[in-house]
């Protein structure tokens, strides 16, 4: 039997009006997952309760067997979460930072330099080491938080459109670390409103509407279930959500 | 109002302006989203409709008084009016420059405006006009009850004090803009947001030194006569620079109804506004450019390879201190948010012999204490820049603020040791009293500030929004009871007992358990 990186059942989520509803979400170890949904879907909304920033108000949520409201600390361990606006401190430079971000995870200090300087070359960040943040493009804001995400090396990586603001070689170089993420058995869940990412890199895709998910599976599972065999991600997505566009 | 007004027009844009100006007076929080009214909400307001009726009641009894006894042309008049005028203005001309700053670094549309078919010169113009008009309303709507009193009692000569509290918020607006703008051509776009926002504390600050002056001055005995600022204000009165017709008795002349003065003074204010609108707007348009187009990027920082620190708490302090470091806005701000404590310093140094001038000066480093330490822990705790990445890290949140406490005060016993030093040399002894208060006082507001934190964005601090103005007052209070405590204590009075428990069960009473106040946080930043 596979494991389930994430386990959540009946998770809901009421702010003036329900963003998650009652929603049963299973993604398994070692696999890329992608999440898809019109805006106000509850895309966001879910991970974030997922990461431990949001308390749910209804449901469970399990990552890796650990009830992740139950121990929260312990679930935390295995994640990292790397939302669309990058998580970081202007005036710290991508060292400082990796520095803190290994701090707070409790990365031994001397393996976490060593993984800091690993990952900021792989990112051509390392000739910007000891510059500031703030002097960043987005782009290169969003590689340093790529970075803290994976300085601690985390069983779960959660990114909320992650290939925004990113050029055409920056975006592959991410797509190429994901994959290479899920080869080294790390388990992948990104939001993208980019229908073509998910479409070539996803094992499985969930697509959620007003917080409910609405279909799961492979690409050709949800092309059978709506009927549109051979068609696009695209033609389905937008079959089954409506008019709406991603 | 703006959809009555023709889209794209001078009036337009001013209208948007005011909306803008006004706006930014509101108290900001983490998620971008009001206040929620609550308990607290409600005190306010309460306070705020007392203070009005305050204002409204003096008002209104000054206006009666002034309509009964009008003022008298005399130099001692004039130079009394002549001062004040100049108090008020050193306050407008602060709030000119922090607003001046604000227009052209802190809000983000100038790109859209440049970029739009506006002329340079009309958003310049705009820009400054409304900064006067946000300038001068307070001091207006403080002065209405007395002017409309007092004019409807047969001295309407007071309307004038309406153009001349405009004429000064205009002098102000342009100072402040050349200011920014030739700070801009000299330092450039990072620093000039610093030494801008330092100097607007220190004007501000004048004012109210200004007005301690006579207290400072003053020979500490009665027999040595009336002090030397005495001898100066009789100096500069007997040189006739205060005789009417005399520039420097225009503002009282302007209101005692002599309209050629009113005149004078407003056309000045008005010629000096339209020159900088007119002739600075090139410069203001490649400054804005250059402002919102990008920022160079601070010089790399040496030692980045060295070895990272090792647990949390190290690194979380480790964070704080760099980020502080690199924020000599913020540290400044911290810093001139103490001026009115230097009067009680200059009296305790100059009066060093004595013991009342000792437990005043002891006092006053306690109160100093702790006012950097609530602001430091308010800037730390609750203006953390990514609450996110704390909020999802693997982290013990009650062991985290520790260590962000734990760094807040770092650089305030840094800056309370230097005062330390000076008053050690005067009073070895009473220096150990006053450390333990500096501890006991910098220990309670950070202990106020940790639990009862609330997500807020750390540039609010820089626009004096520092979180709930009754937690600040809480806080002051505590201070206050630390304060007097210290100064019982170098006194020798056992009293001082009284104080520092009143400090304690305040500081107590205050505490909001982990568990309520991670509830409260998450509430504010999820919005639910």
């Amino acid at each position: 039997m596979v494991e389930s990186a994430l386990e959540v059942r009946g998770l809901r989520k009421v702010f003036t009006r329900p963003a998650v509803d009652n929603l049963d979400l299973t993604v398994r170890a070692g696999e890329l997952y992608a999440l898809l949904g019109p805006n106000g879907a509850g895309k966001t909304t879910t991970l974030r309760m997922v990461a431990g920033l949001t308390q749910p108000g209804a449901g469970s949520i399990r990552i890796f067997g650990v009830d992740a409201l139950a121990d929260p600390v312990a679930a935390k361990r295995m994640v990292a979460w790397l939302p669309d606006e990058p998580m970081l401190y202007d005036k710290l430079t991508p060292m400082e930072y990796l520095e803190f971000v290994a701090g707070l995870w409790g990365v031994d200090a001397k393996s976490a330099r060593a993984k800091a300087q690993e990952l900021l070359e792989w990112l051509a960040l390392w000739e910007h080491r000891a510059e500031r943040c703030e002097g960043f493009s987005r782009g290169m804001k969003q590689k340093a938080a790529l970075a803290g995400a994976l300085i601690h090396d985390p069983k779960l990586l959660m990114l909320d459109e992650p290939l925004t603001g990113l050029d055409a070689a920056m975006a592959r170089q991410v797509k190429d670390l994901l994959q290479a993420r899920v080869e080294a058995g790390a388990t992948v869940i990104l939001t993208t409103h980019i229908l073509d990412v998910a479409e070539r890199m996803s094992d499985r895709i969930g697509i959620i509407q007003s917080g409910r998910l609405l279909a799961e599976g492979t690409l050709d599972e949800l092309r059978t279930r709506s009927g549109r065999e051979g068609r696009t991600l695209e033609d389905v997505f937008l079959d089954l959500v409506g008019t709406d566009a991603p | 109002m703006m959809r009555f007004l023709p889209a794209g027009s001078a009036i337009w844009l001013l209208a948007h302006e005011m909306r803008m100006g006004l706006r930014g007076m509101e108290q900001p929080t983490a998620d971008g989203k009001k206040a929620k009214k609550g308990a607290s909400q409600i005190v306010l307001i309460g306070l705020a409709i007392f203070g009005m009726a305050v204002i409204a009641i003096g008002g209104i009894g000054f206006g009666f008084l002034a309509a009964r006894f009008p003022l008298p042309e005399t130099p001692l008049v004039a130079l009394i009016v002549t001062g004040g005028t100049l108090a008020l203005f050193t306050l407008m001309l602060s709030q000119a420059i922090n607003m001046s700053v604000q227009a052209l670094f802190e809000r983000r549309d100038l790109d859209l405006l440049m970029s739009s078919p506006l002329k340079p010169r009309v958003v310049l113009t705009v820009r400054a006009v409304s900064i006067a008009l946000v300038t001068v309303m307070l001091y207006a709507a403080l002065a209405t009850p007395f002017i409309v009193t007092a004019s409807v009692l047969g001295r309407p000569e007071w309307l004038g004090l309406y153009v001349l509290l405009l004429a000064m918020a205009m002098v102000a607006t342009t100072l402040g803009i050349m200011l920014t703008l030739g700070l801009f051509a000299a330092i450039g776009p990072r620093a000039t947001r610093t030494v801008a926002q330092i100097l607007a504390g220190v004007t501000g600050g004048l004012a109210f030194l200004a007005s301690q002056m006579w207290n400072l001055t003053r020979p500490g005995d009665e027999d040595d006569g009336p002090g030397p600022l005495y001898a100066s204000l009789r100096g500069v009165l007997d040189t006739g620079l205060f005789e009417a017709g005399q520039p420097l008795s225009w503002p009282v002349q302007a209101l005692t109804g002599d309209l050629m003065a009113l005149l004078v003074l407003g056309g000045i204010a008005v010629a000096g506004f339209a020159a900088v609108s007119i002739g600075l707007a090139p410069r203001f348009a490649a400054n804005a450019t250059e402002a919102a187009g990008g920022k160079a990027p601070p010089p790399p920082r040496a030692g980045a390879d060295k070895p990272f620190a090792e647990g949390m708490t190290r690194v979380m302090i480790r964070k704080e201190l760099r980020l502080l470091a690199r924020d000599p806005q913020l540290v400044s701000q911290v810093v001139l948010r103490l001026i009115y404590l230097l009067p009680l310093g200059f009296i305790m140094f100059r009066d060093a012999s004595s013991g009342a001038s000792a437990a005043i000066g002891g006092a006053a480093i306690v109160v100093m204490a702790g006012q950097l330490a609530g602001n430091f822990a308010w800037i730390i705790i609750s203006a953390e820049d990514s609450p996110d990445l704390l909020g999802c890290a693997p982290i013990n949140r009650a062991a985290a603020d520790r260590a962000k406490l734990m760094a807040a005060l770092v650089p305030t016993l840094a800056l309370t040791a230097l005062a330390l030093t000076g008053f050690a040399f005067m009073s070895p002894l009473a220096a150990l009293i006053v450390a333990v208060g500096c501890v006991c006082s910098a220990g309670s507001s950070g202990l106020i500030q940790l639990w009862q934190q609330r997500p807020e964005k750390r540039k609010a601090f820089n626009q004096n929004k520092r979180g709930s103005v009754l937690i600040g007052l809480a806080e002051f209070i505590v201070q206050a009871f630390w304060a007097a405590a210290t100064g019982l204590a170098i006194a020798g009075m056992i009293w001082a007992l009284l104080p520092a428990t009143l400090a304690i069960g305040t500081t107590a009473l205050l505490r909001r358990s982990d568990k309520t106040r991670y509830v409260s946080q998450r509430t504010v930043l999820t919005g639910n």
